[in-house]
């Protein structure tokens, strides 16, 4: 699918990755181990030093200009060969949503920050009352002088307690005649009094995700993202970076590797029904990454891509939850054991199976659920137009 | 659609009546013991919590259902004991009641009469928790026991390993599968007399490795009974796996109803999105063609011959092995966020559907031994 020009490109970022994240960080990522936050960060600025940490930022704020298919390659090579992700609320969302809307100041000050990862940013959209539905959001932001006000609370944050900043949205005008038209966006320090950080552990027992009341939080009124009650359109430009990468190609391909690897370690290569569903998954994975190169090719034309993109959300993940349960099934019952003790000497690995398994439901839920994928390609192919 | 659709018409009303009675009572201890509170507590202090729930589901019978009277046992059908075990289910017990019930019941048929009278009253009041540890590390419900028992001076030297015992962190007493040079064979073995590595199963219920590494038992340890035993308790821990699935399928769709018609999302409850009705309807499909074909599976080990009973419980293994996966996802997928929380049930039901399917033989075991019999 690659040109021999890109081809060379992605060897060139594999050779780097290989030379520079360490090994022990890269059997995490192969493995499904939680990589520290300390780990993420020197790899960060392993990537910063070779200025390397934003490729899809344009060359003025410290990206490399490269063009969106060697983005593509340079994110699914990183994927595949196990570097750990930095978090995209930083790099992909907040980023490029500045460099559009935000003023002369909050980009001077805040990229380079974000670059080198002296700042670390989640973002604060979901509330309790507010999932799929987000334009119902109600926290408040009032304005008191040069400071916003803000009272309410934020649910699912991730990494909030890994965090030093979040991006959020707040309702800035409940009387606007639609309610999207009442939101801004603002750049919130959470070390800020009145910031309170709650875990929420998933039944994998892990803290990824939080929690995170306001309660009178005063914020600088220069915070705020561009011009007031914009936040909805900007966050819809958030919302619709990365989609050259949607499909989490390079992390499926790693996911099929670990797959055929645990299967023969189980003796399953001779299973006949086994290899089948191993191929499935493995032609799925190649129908997939053929309607990606299309999309590259349309990218490469200069046509941004449009509900394809949707159509590969929902495609890839589930594409990485088959992939999971395979996992799981290739281990049977050995799977089970999970947390102290669970692991096998023999065979440690077995005790992550699980928990990938788990993990992976998450991705048809976040970042727009896969039904709120299919109601966005429905409105757009005109399904019920002319009811 | 009450769980008694899924049994087969009482034969006399004496059973009713030892149904209801059963049904009250259990419902009544699940109840005391098993909130979803209580049922955390129980896992942060594990062994206290768990005696007590033990010692209650003793006090009620429950220990005794199907054994021998004269052993302590009270004699209701395989039926009455999958209805219990599908309530069991639906709590989602963190206890093996169902695996030491198949095992006291593979005692009782493969044991001699002193194996039996040594054990079996101490078993139904509670004082013992007997596992049959079969299944190995190698990939291998459908590959020949690898663990090996060798005729020795004392009696017998075993040596190989079982891996992710059921209830295994908790047994006071094992019965072990091993290979004997006449084919396989059944033994009795103290806990104690054994290395387990003890650990939790990722839904929270305990499991464990034992490492044979020759342990040395004596001849009078050897059941009576051997390899058509073991098949026969097989297939029927399969069976009543099933009714524990089918209790936690109903569990998931109750709490996956209940949390649509109240979640409002775009100004309407999500059950009013007729994308999730449809997921509802077919999570409702999926459960009643789960229930009776699990009643079919248990009323062949019961009575069926050992083809049979095979066909049916591997039928039963796929078909609610696909009513697991759906609803244990949908049941996650429909509650958004909250459903992979610990702190909320879904994510707890999707875990223990998870590993129903991967437990008593996967799909791919059953679909060939399924095709061996009718191909
Ligand atoms: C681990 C994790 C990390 C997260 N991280 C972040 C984060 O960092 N920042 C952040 O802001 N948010 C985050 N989220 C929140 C995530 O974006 C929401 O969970 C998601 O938007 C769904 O919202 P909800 O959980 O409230 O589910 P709901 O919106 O209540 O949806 C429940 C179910 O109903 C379906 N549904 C809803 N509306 C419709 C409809 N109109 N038609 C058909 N079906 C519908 C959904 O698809 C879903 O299946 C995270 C969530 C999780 C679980």
């Amino acid at each position: 699918m690659y040109t021999a020009r890109e081809q060379a490109f992605a060897e060139e970022v594999r050779a780097f990755v290989r030379s520079e994240c360490s090994e022990d960080v890269r059997r995490k990522v192969f493995e499904a181990v939680a990589v520290t936050a300390q780990e993420r960060l020197a790899w960060h600025k392993a990537l910063h030093a070779r200025g390397w940490a934003a490729p899809h930022w344009p060359a003025e704020h410290g990206g490399t200009g490269w063009s969106p298919v060697e983005t593509y390659i340079f994110s699914e090579t990183l994927a595949e060969e196990g570097a750990p992700d930095l978090g995209s609320f930083g790099l992909k969302m907040l980023g490029p949503t500045l460099m559009q809307y935000g003023t002369p100041e909050q980009k001077a000050y805040y990229l380079p920050r974000i670059l080198s990862g002296e700042d670390i940013w989640c973002q604060g959209f979901s509330e309790p009352g507010a999932g799929s539905d987000l334009a119902s959001l109600k926290t408040r932001a009032v304005l008191d002088g040069d400071h916003w006000v803000v009272n309410g609370q934020k649910m699912w944050t991730t990494m909030a307690h890994e965090s030093n900043m979040m991006f959020a949205l707040v309702r800035t005008d409940p009387d606007a005649p639609k309610p999207q038209m009442g939101i801004s966006m603002l750049l919130i320090d959470l070390k800020t009094p009145g910031v309170d950080i709650r875990p929420i552990i998933l039944l994998n027992g892990e803290r990824t995700t939080n929690e995170v009341f306001f309660d009178n939080v005063r914020v600088p009124a220069e915070n705020l993202v561009g011009e007031p009650h914009k936040g909805w359109t900007y966050s819809r430009v958030v919302l619709g970076n990365e989609r050259l990468s949607i499909a989490r190609i390079g992390l499926n391909r790693r996911q099929l590797a670990r797959l055929k690897r645990i299967a023969a370690q189980q003796g399953l290569t001779t299973s006949p029904l086994f290899r089948a569903r191993i191929a499935e998954a493995s032609i799925e994975l190649d129908a997939l990454e053929a309607m990606a190169t299309a999309m590259l090719d349309r990218a490469r034309a200069g046509v941004a891509p449009g509900i394809e993109a949707n159509m590969l959300k929902i495609k890839g993940s589930e594409l990485q939850q088959r992939l999971t349960r395979l996992l799981v099934e290739a281990a049977g019952r050995s799977a089970a054991p999970f947390g102290p003790g669970a692991a096998d000497p023999d065979r440690p690995w077995l005790a992550r199976l699980f928990k990938s398994h788990f993990d992976t439901r998450v991705v048809s839920i976040y970042g727009g659920s896969n039904e709120i994928q299919r109601n966005i390609i429905a409105k757009s192919l005109g399904f019920g137009a002319s009811r | 659609m009450s769980t008694t659709q899924m049994d087969p018409a009482p034969a006399q009303s004496d059973d009713a009546d030892i149904r209801a009675l059963l049904r009250n009572s259990l419902d009544t201890v699940l109840a005391r013991h098993y909130s979803f509170e209580q049922r955390r507590d129980a896992r942060e202090n594990e062994a206290r919590e768990s005696q007590a729930a033990w010692a209650a589901y003793a006090e009620l019978g429950l220990l005794a259902l199907t054994l021998p009277a004269g052993h302590g046992g009270l004699p209701v059908s395989l039926a009455d004991l999958a209805m219990v075990v599908e309530a069991m289910g639906g709590a989602m017990v963190l206890e093996p009641y169902a695996p030491a019930m198949v095992a006291a019941r593979l005692l009782s048929a493969a044991g001699s009469e002193d194996q039996q009278a040594a054990w079996l009253p101490a078993i139904c009041r509670g004082e013992v928790r007997v596992i049959l540890a079969h299944e190995e590390a190698n990939g291998g419900y459908a590959k020949p026991i690898a663990a090996s028992a060798t005729p020795d001076p004392h009696g017998w030297r075993l040596s190989g390993r079982k891996s992710a015992v059921a209830g295994g962190d908790t047994a006071d007493l094992f019965i072990v599968s091993a290979n004997t040079a006449n084919g396989v064979a059944l033994f009795l073995v103290p806990a104690a007399d054994l290395a387990i590595r003890p650990a939790r199963s990722f839904d929270w219920t305990g499991t464990a490795d034992l490492m044979l590494d020759d342990v040395i038992i004596p001849t009078s340890a050897r059941l009576t009974g051997g390899e058509a035993a073991l098949a026969a308790a097989l297939d029927e821990a399969a069976a009543l796996a099933c009714a524990d699935a089918v209790g936690a399928i109903r569990a998931a769709n109750a709490l996956t109803r209940a949390h649509t018609s109240t979640r409002r999302q775009f100004g309407r409850s999500l059950d009013a999105f007729q994308v999730l009705q449809h997921r509802l309807v077919d999570m409702t499909i999926a459960q009643e063609l789960a229930a009776p074909i699990t009643a079919a599976a248990i009323a062949a080990c019961a009575a069926a011959t050992p083809a049979e009973r095979a066909r049916a419980v591997s039928a039963a293994k796929v078909k609610v092995g696909e009513a697991a996966r759906y609803v244990g996802e949908q049941c996650v997928q429909l509650h958004g966020g909250m459903g992979l929380v610990q702190e909320y049930p879904a994510a707890h039901l999707f875990a223990r559907l998870s590993l129903f399917e991967l437990s008593h033989g996967g799909r791919d075991y059953h679909l060939e031994r399924y095709a061996e019999l009718v191909l």
